[in-house]
Order: C-alpha cells, then sequence, then structure tokens
C-alpha cells in the first residue's frame, strides 16, 4: 500500500532520512513536469528541479498538515515559486509596455484531445509573459488579483495575458488537433 | 470557452502530468543537502530588523540624554554683561546701604532679555527709585531689582540722590510699587516659561490601535456569471435579480497587524509657544493572506518597513510647573526600504511600496521627571494617503486610524 502524505511527513519528522528521499521520489517527476511548463528548456528545469528539491527538503519543518494533497500543492507551490524565481532573474520577463485589449472570450479547443506532454510543452512554448500568467492562473490557482501582485503588474494587465496566453494556447491545439484530423 | 471551465479542463487534464528525470538527480540534490541541513540548523538567533532599530535608537537617545545631564550648566555662569551688573549692583549697594535689597542672596541669575530689561526699565524711571523696597516681598522681585538696577544706574543718572530712610521706618509699598511688582514677576515667568521650551530631541515607540482581520467571499463577476450563462442554467433568472453569486468554496481571508514605530525627532522653538519638528521614524507593517480555494489554503505573510521623515508645527497649549500640554500636526513621508513576502514559509521577491504620504495630528501631555528629561504621551489620528500601489496594507485598509505615542523628550538647552 502506498505511503500518505501523512506517513511521509510523520516519517521525516521522526528522523528517518530516507524518508526525504521517498518523498523525493513521491514528487520528483512531477515536480519536473510542473516546471517544464514554466521553462520548457530541460536544462534549466533540472537545476530548478533541484534547487526546489533542496528547499523542500530543508523547509520540511515550516510545512503544515492539512489533509492529504496538501503537501502535494506545498510541492508545487515551492516548485512554482522558484521557476518564477529563475525566470525573472534569466527572463526577459518584463511587463511594460502592455497595451490593454478587448477580451474575447469565444475560444474552443477539445483540450482532453491533445497527449498531456504536448499540452505542457505547448504552455512551455508560450512566450515569457503568457507562461507564467497561465502557469499562476490555472496551475497555482491565483485569482487575477493575486497574479498581478506577485508579478507586480495591475489586475487589468493579469486579466489582458491571461486572456491572450489563453488565445495563443487555444490557436496551438487547434492546429494541432487539424494536423490529426481531429 | 469560459474561463473558468476551460481552466478546470487544462487542469484536470495536466493533473498527474510527470516528465522523466535523470537518475543521478538525487544523489546532486544529497550531495547539496548535508550542508544546507547544517545551513538549517540553529542559527544563532537574530535581534528582527525593529529591535535593531529601537536598540540603536534607544542607545543614541541614551548617548544624547547622559550628555544632556552631564554638560557643564551655562546657568551658573553669568554672562559677560550680567557679572558687570552684578559689580555695578554691589556697587550701587556699597553707595547707599541703605536701600534693603537681598543683594547678596541673588542671582540665581536669569539671564533677562534685552526687551524685557528695556521694558522694565521704563517703569523704573517712575518714582520707585526714591523708595525703598519691603524686605518682606517676593525673592523674584528682589532678586529682578538686583539685576535690574544696575541698568537703571545707567540710564536714569539724573535722577535724585536716594534719600536713605532707616530701616525700623520703611514704609508700606504704595499700590502703583505693588502693581509693578506684579507686572515683573509677570514678565519674568513668561521669560523662564520661554526658556523653558528648548530645543528637544524624543525618543518614542508608537503604535495603531487594532489589528485587522477580514474574511471574505468572492463575487462571481457580471462577466463570469454571462459567460456561464449562470442564471439560465440554475434557472433563476426570475430570482436572482442582480443578486450577488458568490463563488464556491473559494474564500480569501486578510489579517493586518497594528503598525508599529520608533522615532528619533528634534524639537526645535520657532517662538515662545510654537516649534518645528523633524527626525527620522521606523515603522513595520505586518499583514497575512490566505487564499482557500476547495480546502487548498494559500498562505502568503508579507513584512514591510518602512524609513519616515516627519515634519510637524507643534503648539503649546499649557504649561504648569513640569506639567506640558500641547497640540501638534504635520506630515510624513515613509519610504519603504525593504519589503519581505513569504508564500508557505519561503521567500519571494516583490516590487517595494511607493512613498507613502500621511498628515496627522495630535494631542500630547508631556511630564517632566527633571529638567533635562521628560515623559510625554500622544494620542493621534492619521491620514494615511493612497499611494497608488497595488501593494495591500494596513494604511490601504483603513487610511484613518487613531494612534498613540510614547516616549521620552531630552531637554536640550542652554
Amino acid at each position: 500500500m502506498q505511503e500518505t502524505e501523512r506517513q511521509l511527513i510523520e516519517a521525516i519528522r521522526a528522523g528517518d532520512r530516507e524518508a526525504l528521499r521517498r518523498l523525493y521520489e513521491h514528487f520528483s517527476r512531477y515536480a519536473m513536469g510542473v516546471t517544464l511548463r514554466y521553462v520548457p528548456r530541460r536544462d534549466d528545469a533540472l537545476d530548478i528541479v533541484q534547487d526546489s528539491f533542496i528547499s523542500i527538503l530543508t523547509s520540511i519543518s515550516t510545512f503544515e498538515y492539512r489533509g492529504e494533497g496538501s503537501l502535494r500543492n506545498w510541492v508545487t507551490r515551492i516548485v512554482s515559486n522558484q521557476a518564477v524565481s529563475w525566470m525573472k532573474d534569466h527572463e526577459q520577463l518584463s511587463f511594460s509596455e502592455l497595451t490593454f485589449d478587448e477580451i474575447e472570450d469565444d475560444e474552443d479547443s477539445a483540450i482532453e484531445e491533445v497527449p498531456k506532454e504536448l499540452v505542457n510543452e505547448m504552455i512551455g512554448r508560450l512566450p515569457v509573459r503568457y507562461r507564467v500568467v497561465v502557469n499562476l492562473r490555472t496551475f497555482e490557482e491565483l485569482s487575477h488579483k493575486d497574479v498581478a501582485l506577485k508579478l507586480g503588474i495591475s489586475e487589468k494587465a493579469a486579466i489582458t495575458l491571461f486572456s491572450r496566453a489563453k488565445r495563443k494556447l487555444a490557436k496551438m491545439i487547434n492546429e494541432y488537433l487539424n494536423s490529426q484530423g481531429i | 470557452m469560459k474561463e473558468e471551465e476551460w481552466i478546470k479542463r487544462l487542469r484536470d487534464h495536466l493533473a498527474d502530468y510527470e516528465a522523466p528525470v535523470p537518475d543521478d538527480l538525487w544523489e546532486r540534490i544529497e550531495a547539496r543537502l548535508p550542508q544546507e541541513l547544517v545551513a538549517q540548523k540553529p542559527k544563532a538567533r537574530r535581534m528582527p530588523l525593529w529591535a535593531r532599530w529601537t536598540a540603536a535608537a534607544a542607545f543614541v537617545g541614551i548617548l544624547i540624554g547622559t550628555t544632556a545631564l552631564l554638560w557643564p550648566s551655562h546657568e551658573e555662569t553669568p554672562t559677560a554683561p550680567m557679572a558687570s551688573a552684578t559689580k555695578k549692583a554691589d556697587n550701587i549697594q556699597n553707595e547707599s546701604e541703605e536701600i534693603p535689597m537681598k543683594s547678596e542672596k541673588t542671582i540665581e541669575s536669569e539671564p533677562v532679555s534685552p526687551a524685557v530689561v528695556s521694558l522694565v526699565v521704563a517703569k523704573m524711571t517712575e518714582p520707585i527709585v526714591a523708595e525703598t523696597v519691603n524686605k518682606s516681598q517676593p525673592d523674584t522681585a528682589s532678586l529682578y531689582i538686583k539685576e535690574v538696577e544696575p541698568q537703571m544706574a545707567e540710564v536714569e543718572p539724573q535722577q535724585p540722590s536716594v534719600e536713605p530712610a532707616p530701616a525700623e521706618e520703611q514704609p508700606k509699598m504704595e499700590p502703583s510699587q505693588q502693581q509693578l511688582i506684579r507686572e515683573l514677576d509677570e514678565k519674568i515667568a513668561e521669560y523662564k516659561t520661554h526658556r523653558t521650551h528648548r530645543t528637544t530631541v524624543s525618543l518614542y515607540a508608537s503604535n495603531g490601535f487594532g489589528n485587522l482581520s477580514n474574511r471574505n467571499g468572492v463575487l462571481m463577476s457580471e462577466q463570469m456569471l454571462a459567460n456561464y450563462d449562470y442564471d439560465s442554467r440554475m434557472g433563476i433568472a426570475s430570482t436572482r435579480s442582480g443578486s450577488p453569486v458568490y463563488l464556491a468554496n473559494y474564500e480569501e481571508r486578510q489579517k493586518y497587524y497594528q503598525p508599529i514605530s520608533f522615532g528619533l525627532t528634534t524639537n526645535i522653538p520657532i517662538s515662545s509657544v510654537l516649534s518645528l519638528s523633524s527626525g527620522v521614524v521606523y515603522t513595520r507593517l505586518r499583514s497575512d493572506f490566505m487564499n482557500i480555494a476547495n480546502s487548498i489554503v494559500y498562505e502568503k505573510k508579507m513584512t514591510l518597513h518602512y524609513i519616515g521623515i516627519p515634519l510637524n508645527v507643534q503648539y503649546r497649549v499649557w504649561q504648569w510647573h513640569g506639567l506640558n500640554v500641547y497640540a501638534t500636526a504635520g506630515g510624513q513621508a515613509d519610504f519603504n526600504v525593504n519589503v519581505h513576502l513569504e508564500a508557505d514559509g519561503l521567500d519571494q521577491e516583490i516590487e517595494k511600496d511607493r512613498v507613502q504620504w500621511s498628515i496627522g495630528g495630535a494631542l500630547g501631555v508631556q511630564y517632566n521627571i527633571i529638567p533635562q528629561l521628560g515623559l510625554y504621551a500622544e494620542p493621534g489620528i492619521k491620514y494615511y494617503f493612497d499611494n497608488g500601489s497595488h501593494i495591500r496594507n494596513y494604511f490601504k485598509y483603513r487610511p484613518t486610524n487613531f494612534n498613540l505615542q510614547i516616549g521620552l523628550r531630552l531637554n536640550m538647552g542652554k
């Protein structure tokens, strides 16, 4: 039977060093998947995952267990924060000169028809500003207001960027589906 | 596709997505772990920034206070003109022994200002010079006469010589004399009061009243409702009639802790009742944010550190012995020197807040324990202008707030 998050945390807190590895084994591939949505270059993503796990394992004492799934959410957020921080340092993550346009919300796409790996890769191919906003809004489940706060931009800018990212991603998905005759 | 629906579908589709990692990644992490864990081990307990600021301010305050207390008082050394005045007074006394003045006791020497002296001289040109002063008169009167007399001697040389009267035959003072003495006493008292209103250095702590907690449901926007075609789906078009609809299982909680400030200011008198004060003030703001979506909790803790420069005008309302009541009003510019955002125990980057302007007023009470040192309390009100930044803090949530400032005031006068 698979070890639950509670058992894993209790083992780590009891001083079981092997439990640290089990935590890594449990979440490392998932963390890599998350990271590649932010930073598509694999070598860079690996650096981020590595730094993230060092943060996770050294600050595990600050984690507060709030039910099954809470450890996974915590890991996700640390990886996400590490990735955003990396993007700020290494990519041109600038939000100046942003123009606002009308939000068109009628794009439709059969996301489920596209392989997961490919959707993940498509998100990674988005322009850096779209990429970070779509990740925070979709996978971090932040409101537009919180995305704005995190990135130091206005809420309107966050909404506009997300709308454009969504449109672009939908277009990529549709192009793929068309190429596959779906 | 509607935004929320699209987000959900995308999130669900990639919920379990995993990408391979190299086999040696754990070894690389583990190789760094011991060092990281060592670094995590009980660090020497660092004093918080605000405490370090306080300690520094306290040190400066104590240093200044000690200097003020130990500095030789200039009041004990008469100035050259005063010495001259004393000498002349002695001479006059020698020349007219019959004038019974408490000359030897004298001169705790309040350095009477030229304005006061000239006024008194004008008064003293009246027949009083020919009179004697009753020994029973208050010290202040005799002291004053002692100080002023040399001036009289110089200004009124043409006055007829004094007719000495035997001590036992001293006449009672005329009402005009008593009136004059009273006026002189008042002038001296006023001058003393003015003198006590000296340059001061204040060291204080201040805080706002009460933490603020807030707990909100999050409304669906009208656009979102329209996108979802919410009303017709729910079949409540006729009953909802524009009432707000809250997002299910989503909640925001905020807690804004009361601001804490420590300041070091200097107060410089510009008249007998008005003074200007300025200095440097450290303010710490702390806010906690919690977003709860489908029981997933996302926590952030933000701490803002400001260094402010106040400029206030102080008006002395009332003074009695060592007690002083005053009103103060002015403005302050606070510069955000550091901001720390922690999300789930990890540090995050965030832009600093813009300059925070505020205006305020307070009513203060000061009690001087000793002439050089007073304790004061200032309950007041402040208004913080919206600086247009996206940083959410106590000032934005409650722009008008009451505060209490308590401190020490060191009198630096000569």
